[in-house]
């Protein structure tokens, strides 16, 4: 898609077009303006014209570059698709360099408003059994109910186009308030399962006294690990959770289609 | 029936202007005037100031209501709208100003969509009305492709481009000697050129000015007597005591001075040049204006830059006297009735030429002042019978005699 638009645009760059103006006998009041437009019919040679129209730029440069490889328009839109997929590699890179800063300072704001102090997490977890096989069993529990969601997500995507889902969500407002409902209750039960399990976060009463009684620098390096693990991303932590449940599992649960 | 024309209008978007444009309007620094022009041109911004230019007729908010249209051709058929709602002036063709605002101000200000992008968008437009719309071609000498003509030669002589549009204010003089090519090919070709000539508008907002204002500028005409006047005030503006002078938008007057043109004029005496605004309002009116703040500017640059007449009197007296093809517009000096008024009294006299001042807006700067058909309506009441030919034969002489 992108070759083609941008073979297209290059190419407008090698239309002429010329007005032509008539004007009304023995004055200058203007009877017609109409104008031609000359345009060359084959893309590749339109692309090579509209190159050749540029002015000096690193860009043309470029696409000169595009014009010397390839001989026909479908040689010309392999070439740029090629430029185009190892651009977008390297600048999907810097885009994850850039964003980890931005990330961490989220991160850094989510920890100070939930306290998520991981060191005291950690400490809490590992002076606490109940909680910590508490916490396994969640985990566990909720890595299998996004495999099974996957699954009817994929069973779904399977079945109907992706885009007609979407238009039929849109246009059934009943179902989309549904979906909102879910979502809702989905945040009310992590919040009833933190409450549940007694999960160290959020501000107590003693906060403040512990604070200056020697806990804050302690803290301080607590929050700014949270924020440092937050600043990898959830997908990247449950990807950690789910393999650290299987290998307590000892392999992965094969799929129950695979025994037929 | 002739054909009517308004000889001056804009069509660009809030996005053809540099980051920091706002500047113009209120001295609220780099950082603030980048925010809020983000701000406003984003769509929740964009969004709000339309639904504000309903109840609120404040004339900043209707004019920036324009301002961040989402296209030219948006903000073109607004004004086209505006005209075809009148009986009288249904039809009315336009000419449409373009402004090279890629170097107005410092690199990392420059505008979100550049010079070239703002031409590929007008030429859309003409596509679409060519009968209609005539657009005229920005020039600044600080582009690579002035230079060498490149882009405008062909746009010209295809007719895609009626005219060429200079607005030295941006930071640049315009007996820049990098121009000289372009002076040659408008006369040898009779291209029509529209200049900006007042001391209001926008102007360079790069941080600092002295960078575009050398002491002795390089000119087409080195050895022109007037050479050594425009230097001596550049020398004055330089060494001028009182702060507010060598703030930008006082030291861009050096760039707008009706006095730049004299060198270019006698190299080129056939060239056809239009100074817009007549040196604007209050050049026009001078001791006369009651507006005391704008009067006490005025008497305080006058002293300045040693003059003798104001730009008003010097485009009456010197260029269109002197100049054959010279021509002046009445573009957003006709939102105000008092100097409207004392054009009229000039036309009647005979110390303005009546074939050489033309009708023009400045369509969309003027909805800082009021709504165009009002202003329109200034100057129909003002200049009576006058306007007629200003806005037809006049405007028909200077595009294609």
């Amino acid at each position: 898609m992108f070759s083609d638009a941008l073979i297209d645009i290059i190419g407008r760059q090698s239309e002429d077009i010329n007005f032509n103006m008539k004007f009304k006998a023995g004055s200058f009041n203007i009877e017609k303006v109409d104008f031609e437009e000359s345009r060359i019919k084959n893309p590749y040679e339109r692309f090579v014209g509209g190159v050749n129209k540029m002015a000096y730029s690193p860009f043309k440069t470029i696409l000169r570059s595009f014009c010397e490889k390839s001989s026909d328009y479908n040689s010309l839109k392999a070439a740029i698709a090629e430029w185009y997929d190892d651009y977008m590699e390297r600048v999907s890179g810097w885009y994850k360099v850039k964003t980890k800063r931005a990330l961490f300072f989220i991160g850094l704001l989510v920890t100070l408003v939930f306290n998520l102090d991981s060191i005291r997490l950690v400490k809490t977890l590992n002076q606490d059994d109940g909680l910590r096989k508490n916490l396994l069993l969640e985990a566990e529990r909720v890595t299998y109910d996004n495999n099974k969601q996957h699954v009817i997500a994929d069973t779904i995507i399977k079945n109907y186009n992706r885009m007609n889902v979407l238009k039929e969500i849109a246009k059934n407002k009943l179902v989309k308030d549904s979906i909102d409902k879910v979502y809702f209750q989905k945040c009310d039960s992590i919040i009833s399962t933190i409450d549940n399990l007694s999960i160290p976060v959020g501000y107590h009463s003693d906060f403040s006294k512990q604070f200056f009684n020697g806990y804050g620098f302690f803290w301080l390096i607590g929050i700014l690990f949270s924020a440092f693990a937050l600043s990898f991303g959830a997908p990247f932590w449950f990807d950690v959770m789910v393999k650290v449940v299987n290998v307590r599992r000892a392999g992965v649960k094969p799929k129950e289609n695979s025994k037929l | 029936m002739n054909d009517k024309y308004n000889a001056h209008i804009h069509v660009f978007t809030g996005n053809c202007a540099p980051k920091d444009f706002l500047q113009v309007g209120a001295s609220m620094g780099d950082a603030g005037a980048k925010a809020l022009k983000w701000a406003m041109l984003s769509r929740p911004g964009s969004w709000l100031v339309n639904k504000l230019a309903g109840p609120v007729k404040n004339r900043t908010v209707q004019f920036l209501k324009i301002g961040v249209m989402v296209s030219q051709q948006k903000v073109f058929t607004n004004n086209l709208e505006n005209y075809d709602r009148v009986t009288k002036y249904s039809g009315m063709k336009f000419i449409g100003l373009t402004i090279d605002m890629d170097y107005m101000t410092d690199e990392k200000n420059k505008p979100t969509t550049d010079f070239n992008a703002q031409i590929n968008a007008v030429i859309e437009i003409k596509k679409a009305m060519p009968d209609r719309f005539f657009p005229f071609y920005g020039i600044d000498p600080r582009n690579p492709e002035t230079l060498n003509l490149s882009k405008l030669k062909p746009y010209i002589l295809n007719k895609t481009f009626s005219g060429i549009k200079l607005y030295p204010a941006k930071g640049f003089f315009p007996f820049d000697e990098r121009l000289d090519a372009v002076y040659q090919f408008a006369e040898a070709n009779k291209v029509p050129i529209m200049t900006h000539c007042t001391r209001t508008g926008s102007f360079y907002l790069g941080d600092n000015i002295w960078n575009v204002v050398p002491n002795n500028p390089a000119s087409l005409n080195p050895h022109h007597p007037m050479m050594d006047k425009i230097n001596k005030r550049i020398a004055a503006y330089k060494s001028s005591t009182d702060k507010v002078m060598r703030e930008n938008k006082r030291v861009c007057n050096l760039f707008s001075h009706p006095e730049n043109y004299i060198p270019i004029l006698d190299k080129y005496p056939q060239l056809k040049l239009c100074m817009a605004h007549l040196g604007g309002v209050s050049e026009i009116l001078g001791t006369e204006n009651t507006d005391t703040k704008a009067k006490d500017l005025y008497v305080k640059l006058f002293q300045l830059e040693q003059a003798q007449s104001s730009w008003y009197e010097q485009i009456r007296d010197v260029i269109l006297k002197n100049y054959a093809n010279t021509y002046s517009d009445i573009s957003y000096s006709l939102s105000d009735a008092a100097a409207m008024h004392k054009v009229n009294r000039d036309l009647q006299n005979g110390s303005l030429p009546t074939h050489r001042i033309l009708f023009g807006t400045d369509y969309f700067m003027t909805e800082q002042e009021n709504d165009e058909m009002k202003v329109v309506e200034i100057a129909e009441q003002a200049l009576g019978p006058f306007l007629q030919n200003m806005m037809e034969m006049n405007v028909q002489n200077y595009l294609y005699s």
